[in-house]
């Protein structure tokens, strides 16, 4: 594989971005059907098309291949001036092509299922649109071999999750939670900003090749502290993109939003970007060891923090949604024990089972007409079947149990999380058995028990539409596990190759790192530890709210403040958002209206009262002209004479 | 190429246009027909373009020799962009006037006029020449917002009018101190003169400072900019959109003109002032824009922000920053007129500017609030448009020079952020609000046509930069060579 | 003035002397020709048309002789030079300018009057001695009392006239008694002579007691603060075409003949005058401003505006006979400027159905029916903008000369002129605002239009036109010209 195999294919990679863009603008400006059927399908056809592309790449440049030449595009110069300059190149890695092959795939198959969901809608052809754009957008980010690049993408979703979560822009609610998320994810941006201004400043460069080759390998003689600050930047941007302390607040929120978008956006794909630049510039990271300490405390706090408040919420959504934001914090963790493989691994298995349950609980929300009160529900598993089916799966996934594909990448990281040490592990299982408490809790009170009220005894299966997905979702959930195994069964490692032959030959080894690794029978313990606790509290929490009536709600100062999601949100309103915008407001009143123009009227009513006063001088009577005639030579004579 | 048409033609048609008196629909399509001709000029200038070259004099002619002066016409890349952004924003203009009763014959004269004098301005090459057209910009233009404007018309018109009188006032003392020192007043011979620098408070400094003032107050910098709020509010839609398109961008372009090529050590020495005025302009600006209540005003604050990141380019003197600041002319141009357009035009429907009054665009013309969220999101500097494209270069370029700055710069992205969406949170999305209510908001073919080219040239520039950059990077390396 | 002047050879003129004497007598026969024509009762027009002729006669005259030799005559008390030519055509575009807007006047004998006062402007320049200087100057100013009382009818002419005529018998007198100190102390009222005697020595009491009676009369002259009290009541009621004329052309032959005269006997070197000359500029520059600001009569605001004019000037004479170029353009494009808008004012007021235009206010403006009056309103306009300074009307360049001029002098006083001008602009733009911005009463309620006669609107054409194109080209080519030939003369 050499560059003039490269180059024949160049023209690939911008069609896999130039589809889905021309779905969105065929949908939003061309089409602008009120027909759900066909814009939906018209979206679905692009992002398919995108899917397949993929696909063929994989097939000719391979995923897992063990020697990997780079894969570019060189589309075009975005823009180059002085010291900056950036190419709008598009580059294929293995890591690159899993991702793509997760975005499009999972991405069509919501595709899909948004055309049975969206079905009663007023303009859906807003809807595929912005969903096509968002594709768009997030296949940049994957596919772009610079920084910048990977920033247009960044804020491109940012942009389309804004818009999406807002959809229904009708209730101020939801307009809300799409600013409040687009701010947020801003202030991280700011982050971003710095990582790529220190970059021009000291790299020269914003090439992830360059970069990796140039300064993780040391061969460019480079500060340590600029990297540090660098990489420290990226992270803090990430934690606005992935949403970890402290700025995952935008996230709950976002489910505002229609259902299919929190599945593709806020679930599988947009969120885990930071992860995945992350993975993508691995080598650098593991030339700052320390970084990765904060990194790996804060995606255990986000873990711990999202979970405990998961444990209450009375929203299936909701509850979710802390569940995407506590599985980021997995990934983080992961990243910070030094185990970048095992955090894409959890990335690629979450977007499948996180993207099942959320289109699960679309479904179930679509039969309960958009109720999404857990208490509300109950007896669906009759009503649902595939529904309930898919959905437990999905569920048995995320709490890990044995060979689907969540306790492999789950397993990975605690793994890893003990060759870093117990007391890492020791958190993350907590934080994981809290995971199997929830989870089972949502699934017990949506499809077992009494149905409670009305809408839930009459909740019908949805369509085909919707249940195929659901179906191809769940396979998914069950086999990706098999491409990363543990020593012990099957000992696979797909992903280990394809993410290490991404990082052009530089080994993703940290500084200073004992590569001791663990012994078959610690890993066996591990592994029975890891999956007794979670099934065991899952027991118990499918014993516990087996039987729970609608009236129930949080008792207990724990559980109030878990309800109310610790008090986070009044608290950054009260904390930051209500001084500055009292600043805001004084600065404007103050300098402007009250200095400025203050002193501006000041001179120019002064003018007017010293013309005033001067008038009176003017008598029109001739007599004091004559004096004052004669008062001015006099004066002028005595001052001239005897004064000079 | 023919620059002399560049401004003549303009200046004829705004004669003409007087003559046309209660025609205003006749008028209004001789006007578009005056475009296709003033078209013609641009073209050619802009196709055989020179951008190897920094103050080539390509028309000349001795006319006052006793105040050392000539009228020197030359285009390069400084001067360049900006005579395509005011081409293309006053045809669209022209566009958008058709079939407006209120827009009558002297109305459209009076713009083709201030065309005339800001290209003028734009491609003279010799300071007494630049001060006419500079000055003769303030005539019509205080006639378009007094005369079309709403409301509170007289006092925005005079405010502008005293602010910006003031502010040239100086730069005319500094132009005779200059006439009177070195005995020329042509652009490149004074720049070759060697113009000593004895501090700033020495001749040269003061003479300086001239032409700093005059260009900060057009520009306006902080805390010189009170005018531009009410200008803007008070402004019929087609003098915002050139005032927030054209004339503002003249004062960053006198900068880079006059003050950066005659005086790079001045300029050194006032770096570090005007940059914090600039970053005073960011925060203070975005904090203003968001506490308004009324759309326009908003608008207007957020150009005093957009305009503070120019300072910081112009001022942060390298090659980055003065590109990006070169370019946020332009984006911002497009940006902002966009913005003012597209009120402008709801504007025409609902009649009030009230934020309270509006909300629900979206339900009401969906296609309209896309172009509105579109421009929103260009002025926020969202990646893939041009604003992107200036305030990074600008904030990498300051980021080179002083990194403090360049974090207060960072503020004003968020802050951007935070009162665009707000705005739009009010006005495009959430239940439909009374003034939505009462009117059917549907736009005549010639608007769409006025909207459109300026959302896909945003694109095109947001993309595609280099076609801009290119064009202008030979100068600004030049001007930067001299530091 | 030495007693050669007796010996009959003064009297016997060589060629260019009487080539040089020619365009006066150009004047004088106009004088015969008016008095004529008033005692044989002829129509207002037939003495317009004498004027015409008689003053196209003198202008083209005078041009012709440009940049000839200078002729010296009456034994070197009057010399013929470009200055005077210049001034003199200058002089006789303005009176074109009045006399096209004269219609209101009851008497015929302001014809002759006119002519009268043009002659003693015209030589004012080119006076050698104070004696020469005194007379001209009253040739000017006496002419002018009469012509001040003429609208005795109506609001208070005779009283202008009166106050014109105590006023200004006061400053003469202090005019003839500086120049008789002057004589005492020097010996001489010869300019040369008593530069000569003013360079050795510092000054006596007398010589500068001379000097500021003669500046304070002069002061007088052009309504210079505190010295303009009279300026304001004589502008405000006497007929508007001849106020105009007496301030704008008045101006300009003072102005020019006091910086010949001042520069020519040394005054400039008695370090005092400029600071003196300084006092008085700034002094006009904010009263005259100021009390612009605040008149509700256009035409008092415009005298006010025209005290602050001649601040500008008194800012800038220190500077010599260097800057007459300046001091002429701006005072031509000022005077231009004026009677345009006096004339506009005039017809304004007529169609508002005012019965003078003499309380026309700024608040009567908006009286004048909409889309009525639009070749007025763009008139007045251009003739605000120029006295305003604003580019491209002629009245900046005016602006701009005098400001290089002081710039070189001293700068610091340049920003005398620009707050002058910020100052300006305040009440220059106000009178627009009613006529622009401010939709007046429909057409349906329009008063009765009475009879205006064309030539007002003839005159502030002319001058419009004058403002746009002519002074440009011409002061352009003016200032080159003048200055190559002062400079000439000087060196």
């Amino acid at each position: 594989m050499d560059e003039v195999f490269a180059i024949q294919n160049t023209s690939l990679l911008r069609w896999i971005i130039l589809l889905p863009l021309i779905g969105a603008i065929l949908n939003g400006l061309v089409i602008r059907s009120k027909n759900v059927r066909l814009s939906g399908l018209v979206a679905t056809g692009f992002s398919a098309a995108a899917f397949f592309i993929c696909l063929s790449l994989v097939n000719t440049y391979g995923l897992f291949a063990e020697d990997f030449a780079q894969v570019i595009d060189p589309w075009f110069t975005w823009f180059s001036v002085g010291r900056i300059h950036v190419p709008f190149h598009l580059e294929y890695t293995p890591l690159t092509g899993i991702m793509l092959l997760v975005v499009t795939g999972i991405g069509t198959l919501i595709h899909i299922f948004a055309t049975g969901y969206m079905s009663e809608e007023k303009s859906p052809f807003r809807f595929f649109s912005y969903l096509n754009l968002f594709l768009a957008a997030m296949l940049v980010l994957v596919l772009s071999s610079n920084l910048v690049g990977i920033f247009l993408g960044w804020e491109g979703v940012g942009l389309c999750s804004y818009l999406l979560i807002g959809y229904w822009y009708e209730s101020n609610e939801n307009t809300a939670a799409g600013m409040k998320a687009f701010v947020t994810n801003r202030i991280g941006d700011l982050g971003f900003f710095v990582a790529l201004f220190l970059l021009a400043a000291h790299a020269g460069t914003f090439q992830i090749q360059e970069l990796i080759t140039i300064f993780a390998t040391g061969a460019a003689p480079i500060e340590g502290g600029i990297i540090l600050a660098i990489l420290a930047c990226l992270f803090w941007a990430s934690t606005g993109k992935s949403a970890q302390i402290p700025l995952y607040v935008w996230l709950p929120d976002a489910m505002a939003g229609p259902t299919p978008v929190s599945a593709l956006i806020h679930a599988a794909t947009m969120v885990t970007s930071g992860i995945f630049v992350s993975v993508r510039l691995w080598p650098l990271f593991a030339s700052q060891p320390s970084i990765l300490e904060w990194i790996l405390w804060v995606g255990m706090a986000t873990a711990w923090l999202a979970a405990l408040i998961a444990l209450t919420q009375r929203d299936i959504k909701k509850v979710l949604a802390y569940s995407t934001v506590s599985q980021l914090g997995f990934m983080f963790v992961a990243l910070g024990v030094g185990a970048p493989v095992a955090a894409f691994f959890h990335v690629v298995t979450h977007a499948f089972f996180k993207a099942l349950l959320f289109l699960g609980a679309g479904s179930v929300i679509h039969g309960m007409h958009h109720d999404q009160d857990m208490f509300n529900m109950g007896g669906l598993r009759k009503k649902m079947p595939q529904t309930h089916a898919t959905f437990l799966i999905g569920t048995l996934a995320i709490i890990g149990f044995p060979l689907t594909a969540g306790f492999f990448s789950k397993d990975m990281i605690l793994a890893k999380a003990y060759e870093h040490g117990p007391l890492a592990w020791g958190l993350l299982l907590l934080a994981a058995v809290l995971t199997a408490f929830y989870m089972l809790r949502a699934y017990t009170m949506t499809f077992w028990g009494e149905a409670r009220t009305e809408h839930a005894k009459h909740a019908h299966e949805s369509s085909l539409w919707m249940t195929i997905p659901l179906m191809l979702l769940a396979a998914g959930s069950l086999i990706v596990g098999f491409m990363e195994t543990p020593p012990i069964i099957f000992d696979i490692h797909a992903l280990q190759t394809a993410i290490e032959s991404s990082w052009y030959g530089v080994s993703g080894e940290i500084a200073g790192h004992s590569g001791h690794h663990l012994s078959h029978a610690t890993e066996w313990v591990l592994v029975l530890i890891t999956s007794v606790a979670s099934l065991g509290v899952a027991y118990y929490s499918y014993k516990k709210f087996l039987t729970v009536t609608s009236k129930e709600s949080a008792k207990g100062f724990a559980a109030e403040l878990s309800q109310n999601k610790f008090y986070v949100d009044e608290g950054y309103q009260l904390i930051i958002m209500k001084p500055l915008s009292a600043v805001a407001s004084a600065s404007w009143r103050f300098l402007d209206v009250v200095v400025i123009n203050g002193f501006l009227h000041i001179v120019r009513d002064g003018m007017r009262i010293g013309g005033q006063v001067l008038s009176f001088a003017h008598t029109g009577n001739v007599q004091t002209y004559a004096w004052y005639l004669a008062a001015a030579v006099a004066t002028a004579l005595v001052f001239v004479n005897w004064v000079i | 190429m023919n620059l002399l048409g560049l401004f003549l033609i303009p200046f004829v048609a705004g004669l003409l246009l007087f003559l046309f008196g209660k025609q205003t629909k006749l008028a209004q399509w001789a006007n578009l027909l005056f475009h296709l001709f003033w078209g013609v000029a641009v073209w050619q200038c802009w196709s055989n373009f020179n951008a190897e070259q920094m103050g080539e004099i390509y028309w000349s002619w001795n006319w006052l020799p006793m105040l050392n002066s000539k009228l020197d016409l030359g285009l390069d890349g400084l001067s360049m962009p900006l005579v395509i952004l005011n081409y293309v924003l006053s045809l669209l203009l022209a566009f958008y006037c058709l079939g407006k009763e209120k827009l009558s014959s002297s109305y459209l004269a009076l713009f083709s006029i201030l065309n005339a004098a800001s290209i003028g301005s734009l491609i003279s090459l010799d300071a007494f020449a630049f001060y006419i057209f500079w000055e003769f910009m303030l005539i019509p233009m205080y006639f378009l917002i007094g005369k079309w404007g709403s409301k509170n018309r007289v006092y925005a018109a005079l405010k502008f009018f005293a602010f910006t009188m003031a502010g040239s006032l100086l730069m005319l003392l500094a132009i005779i101190a200059l006439s009177k020192t070195y005995g020329t007043l042509s652009w490149i011979e004074l720049k070759n003169a060697g113009i000593v620098y004895d501090g700033l408070w020495g001749q040269t400094g003061l003479i300086f400072l001239g032409f700093l003032i005059a260009f900060s107050v057009k520009i306006p910098i902080w805390p010189v900019h009170t005018w531009l709020p009410d200008a803007h509010t008070e402004a019929p839609t087609g003098a915002s959109v050139i005032l927030a398109g054209v004339l503002l961008k003249l004062g960053v372009y006198g900068i880079a003109r006059w003050c950066l090529v005659l005086f790079p050590e001045a300029s050194q020495d006032v770096s570090t002032v005007m940059m914090t005025l600039g970053a005073i302009g960011i925060v203070a600006g975005s904090f203003a824009a968001w506490k308004q209540v009324d759309i326009k005003r908003m608008i207007a604050y957020s150009s005093v922000a957009h305009l503070g990141f120019m300072v910081l380019g112009l001022f942060a003197l390298n090659v980055e920053a003065l590109s990006g600041a070169m370019f946020q002319n332009l984006a911002h141009g497009l940006s902002t007129g966009a913005l003012f357009l597209i009120f402008g035009i709801i504007y025409d429907r609902t009649h009030t500017r009230k934020v309270a009054d509006y909300g629900g665009l979206a339900s009401k013309n969906g296609l309209l609030a896309s172009a509105f969220v579109f421009s929103a999101m260009a002025s926020i500097g969202l990646p893939g448009l041009p604003g992107f494209i200036g305030e990074f270069l600008i904030l990498s370029g300051t980021f080179f020079t002083n990194k403090i700055f360049a974090f207060v710069g960072l503020s004003g992205v968020l802050l951007g952020a935070i009162y665009m969406l707000g705005m739009l949170r009010k006005v495009v999305f959430g239940p439909v609000g009374p003034a939505v209510e009462a009117h059917p908001i549907v736009l005549e073919w010639n608007e769409w046509v006025a909207i459109v080219p300026l959302l896909l040239l945003m694109l095109v520039l947001g993309m595609g930069p280099q076609l801009i950059l290119s064009k202008s990077m030979f100068s600004t390396e030049w001007i930067m060579g001299l530091f | 003035m030495n007693f050669d002047f007796f010996n009959a050879g003064v009297f016997q003129f060589n060629v260019e002397q009487l080539r040089a004497l020619f365009p006066f007598l150009a004047l004088c026969l106009g004088m015969v020709f008016t008095t004529i024509a008033s005692a044989s009762k002829f129509p207002i027009a037939a003495h317009k048309l004498i004027l015409l002729i008689t003053f196209f006669a003198f202008g083209t005259s005078m041009a012709v002789g440009l940049g000839s030799a200078d002729a010296s005559l009456f034994g070197g008390s009057l010399v013929v030079d470009d200055v005077l030519r210049w001034v003199a055509i200058g002089l006789s575009s303005l009176a074109v300018l009045a006399l096209l807007a004269v219609y209101d006047v009851d008497h015929s004998e302001w014809s002759t009057l006119l002519l009268v006062s043009v002659l003693g402007m015209s030589l004012l320049p080119g006076a050698r001695d104070w004696i020469c200087f005194f007379l001209f100057l009253e040739t000017m100013a006496i002419p002018g009392y009469v012509m001040a009382a003429f609208r005795q009818k109506r609001d208070g002419g005779y009283e202008s006239g009166l106050k014109y005529l105590l006023m200004g018998a006061f400053a003469s007198a202090l005019l003839l008694m500086g120049s008789t100190l002057l004589f005492g102390a020097t010996g001489s009222f010869e300019y040369s002579t008593i530069s000569d005697v003013l360079q050795m020595g510092i000054p006596s009491h007398m010589t500068i007691a001379a000097v500021v009676l003669i500046v304070v009369s002069a002061g007088f002259k052009v309504a210079m603060a505190p010295l303009h009290m009279w300026a304001a009541d004589v502008y405000q009621s006497a007929p508007s075409s001849l106020a105009s004329f007496m301030a704008g052309a008045g101006k300009l032959a003072v102005f020019s003949a006091v910086s010949v005269a001042w520069s020519k006997s040394g005054f400039f070197k008695l370090e005092f005058v400029p600071s003196f000359l300084m006092v008085l500029g700034i002094l006009s520059i904010l009263i005259g401003n100021l009390m612009a600001l605040t008149q509700k009569s256009l035409r008092r605001m415009l005298a006010y505006s025209s005290v602050a004019s001649a601040g500008y000037v008194a800012i800038v004479l220190p500077v010599g006979e260097v800057a007459l170029p300046s001091i002429f353009v701006y005072l031509v494009t000022y005077g231009i400027a004026l009677s345009a808008a006096f004339a506009v004012i005039e017809s304004l007021s007529v169609k508002s159905g005012k019965s003078s235009s003499s309380n026309f206010t700024l608040s009567d403006l908006a009286l004048v029916p909409y889309g009525k009056a639009k070749a007025e309103t763009f008139i007045l306009t251009l003739a605000l903008f120029s006295m305003a300074g604003i580019p491209p009307l002629p009245g900046f360049l005016g602006k701009y000369l005098i400001l290089s001029d002081v710039w070189t002098h001293s700068p610091v006083s340049a920003l005398w002129i620009l707050l002058g001008s910020m100052m300006g602009l305040a009440y220059y733009l106000r009178i627009l605002v009613p006529l622009y911005f401010e939709k007046g009463p429909s057409n349906d309620d329009v008063p009765v239009k009475r009879f205006i006669p064309q030539t007002v609107m003839a005159s502030a054409f002319v001058g419009a036109t004058g403002l746009f194109v002519w002074v440009w080209i011409y002061s352009v080519y003016f200032v080159s010209a003048t200055s190559e030939t002062l400079l000439g003369t000087l060196r």
